[in-house]
């Protein structure tokens, strides 16, 4: 009998958390695609007086949408891979190796984290105006790179640090140089390292809106830039229409991100 | 014999201190040479120089008749192995070892072939589309033989490879190790701390301490006629003796009480523990250099007091120091 009264509650907690998981997560995104389809939903109607394309269609009809989805991308694609670029031999050399003022250097590239973005970006907008770096995509890609850095650093070097150092040295002594080693040993054993880094530095890039506006002075325009202003309109389709494509972005790349890394694992790992 | 390897005054150091001062040494084509010594005697480091996973501070190693000081690690002819199987996670045992072959530009079907073979051989065949998680630990480090032994370098190191493995695994991998590596013909370097491993894998056995070897000959040999105290520590079955080595069948433990005649000496012990070997009752003796393990005619207990009794002509004299060492190096 105890044990029928035990089973009854693990099942009861199982429906319950169940029903907590679709009351935090699904509900929300499903109430967000309904209002994007809905004319006047307001409060306490429990749904939406009428349904239409209203909401999308202001989007799609704003000239500029396409044109910032796609400076969006590439500037979240070019932040991702400079991420990548730099995070990772910096994360290796901080596992690997030890030198004097180590300390010091791990300290300082995590100090983005530590002060303010937007105050770095004040100052850093004068460097580049200086290089004529202001108002143009680079600069942008450039600050985008404060609030990421860091914490693709830190990512890595905790990837590194569990991958250790044996694996690396048993493919150097059965012939592997250093390209192969990275693309054999090393790529698909941090692989949830650098996924999560890929996945983080986009959306975090995605969401930048102050860092964007100073550094990019309105002629880069980004989605954010776009997004911002409809919020002060009345419309709440369209905004809900605006998050449900800002939500799908990470999705889409991160999906073609895995397929094409699963692909060169494959490639490079074949018998 | 033809020489495959000759080091020459071999050294290497970390920060300040020499971790290899000046070893020296050739090996000959399919021979087994193996080198022991303490933990901490520079051993590993040997190991990693000549695979040139680190640099060397000074002297040379010729492979072949070739300086390897310039040559990447990844291109040399010397594969190691290491103590632990260190298999690659997301491979199948397959795929671990045709790693190397691949890396070596060998064409699909031979990768497939030798692969095959060597996986035969270390009777992994019905195992090679397992991940290495699947194994056990046996397993694994016969994987890591045969991703090594189908490259067919020129030399062989092992890493006390069988160390984290059980005493019976261990014994009968030893054996299966060295009846490949003849069938195969391939030279070896093993490093262990194990004096029984040492002997039984060697062609010919070097004792190391302190970052040089300080003797060098026939398993046999060195086991039996230490050179010095130090080796006689490491290696040496018997009573190592400021004066002079006895060999453990010159001993025999008394008890406390028994009188010693003039011509024999004795050593006073305690038995920290009794065991069993080659069907008798052995006694291990701690004694003011260290414990010894002696046979006994009495029944003694643990804890006992007891003397270490030899005949005095039984003490073998060592060589003097200087003169063998220059003789090794």
């Amino acid at each position: 009998m105890f044990h029928s009264i035990n089973i009854g509650k693990k099942k009861m907690t199982t429906i319950l958390m169940v029903l907590l998981f679709i009351l935090l997560f699904i509900l929300p995104f499903l109430t967000i695609i309904m209002k994007s389809f809905s004319i006047g939903w307001r409060w306490p109607d429990l749904l939406p007086n009428s349904y239409g394309f209203e909401g999308w269609k202001v989007i799609f009809r704003d000239p500029s949408l396409i044109e910032s989805i796609f400076t969006t991308i590439k500037i979240a694609l070019m932040v991702v891979g400079l991420n990548l670029l730099l995070a990772i031999p910096a994360a290796r050399a901080l596992s690997i190796y030890t030198f004097h003022g180590k300390s010091l250097i791990e300290a300082f590239l995590l100090s983005p984290i530590l002060i303010p973005g937007i105050l770095l970006a004040m100052g850093l907008q004068f460097t580049l105006i200086r290089f004529g770096l202001a108002d143009r995509m680079a600069g942008v890609v450039l600050v985008h790179l404060i609030p990421t850095l860091p914490y693709a650093i830190r990512i890595m070097r905790a990837g590194y640090e569990r991958l250790g150092n044996g694996l690396r040295e048993q493919a150097i002594v059965l012939g592997a140089s250093p390209l192969i080693r990275f693309l054999t040993v090393s790529l698909p054993l941090l692989l949830p390292s650098i996924r999560s880094v890929m996945l983080l530095t986009f959306v975090i890039s995605l969401g930048q809106y102050a860092l964007t506006a100073i550094i990019g002075g309105g002629t880069v325009v980004t989605l954010p830039l776009l997004y911002y202003p409809y919020f002060s309109g009345s419309n709440e389709a369209v905004i809900a229409g605006f998050s449900i494509i800002f939500a799908l972005l990470p999705l889409l790349f991160i999906g073609a991100a895995e397929i094409l890394l699963r692909l060169v694992i494959r490639a490079v790992n074949r018998v | 014999m033809n020489q495959l390897l000759q080091c020459n005054t071999l050294k290497k150091k970390y920060s300040q201190s020499s971790i290899l001062k000046g070893v020296t040494f050739s090996l000959g084509k399919g021979e087994h040479f193996t080198v022991v010594g303490p933990s901490g005697c520079g051993k590993t480091t040997l190991l990693r120089c000549l695979a040139g996973l680190e640099s060397i501070d000074g002297g040379d190693i010729i492979l072949n008749g070739k300086s390897l000081a310039k040559v990447k690690p990844e291109d040399r002819s010397v594969v190691l192995m290491f103590q632990d199987a260190l298999l690659f996670p997301h491979l199948t045992v397959f795929e671990n070892v045709t790693y190397g072959l691949k890396r070596i530009k060998t064409s699909k079907k031979d990768r497939i072939r030798q692969a095959e073979e060597m996986l035969e051989k270390v009777k992994l065949t019905k195992w090679k589309n397992a991940y290495p998680h699947e194994l056990s630990g046996g397993q694994k480090q016969r994987v890591s033989l045969a991703r090594a032994l189908v490259l067919k370098p020129d030399l062989l190191l092992l890493d006390e490879p069988f160390s984290s493995l059980d005493a019976t695994l261990r014994e009968s991998l030893r054996g299966e190790v060295k009846e490949l590596l003849k069938q195969e013909n391939i030279s070896s370097l093993f490093i262990t701390h194990d004096r029984d491993e040492a002997i039984e894998m060697a062609d010919r056995l070097a004792v190391m301490n302190n970052g040089e070897f300080i003797q060098m000959g026939l398993p046999y040999d060195v086991v039996t006629k230490p050179s010095c105290l130090e080796s006689a520590m490491i290696i040496g079955e018997g009573l190592a003796l400021d004066e002079g080595f006895i060999p453990l069948h010159e001993l025999i433990l008394v008890k406390q009480n028994e009188t010693i005649e003039p011509n024999f000496i004795s050593i006073p012990g305690k038995i920290t523990a009794v065991t069993v070997k080659n069907n008798h009752p052995y006694y291990r003796v701690s004694w003011d250099k260290g414990t010894v393990l002696v046979p006994s005619i009495n029944h003694l207990h643990q804890g006992e007091k007891a003397n270490i009794k030899a005949d005095r002509r039984a003490i073998r004299k060592y060589l003097q120091n200087e003169e063998h060492r220059r003789k090794v190096q």
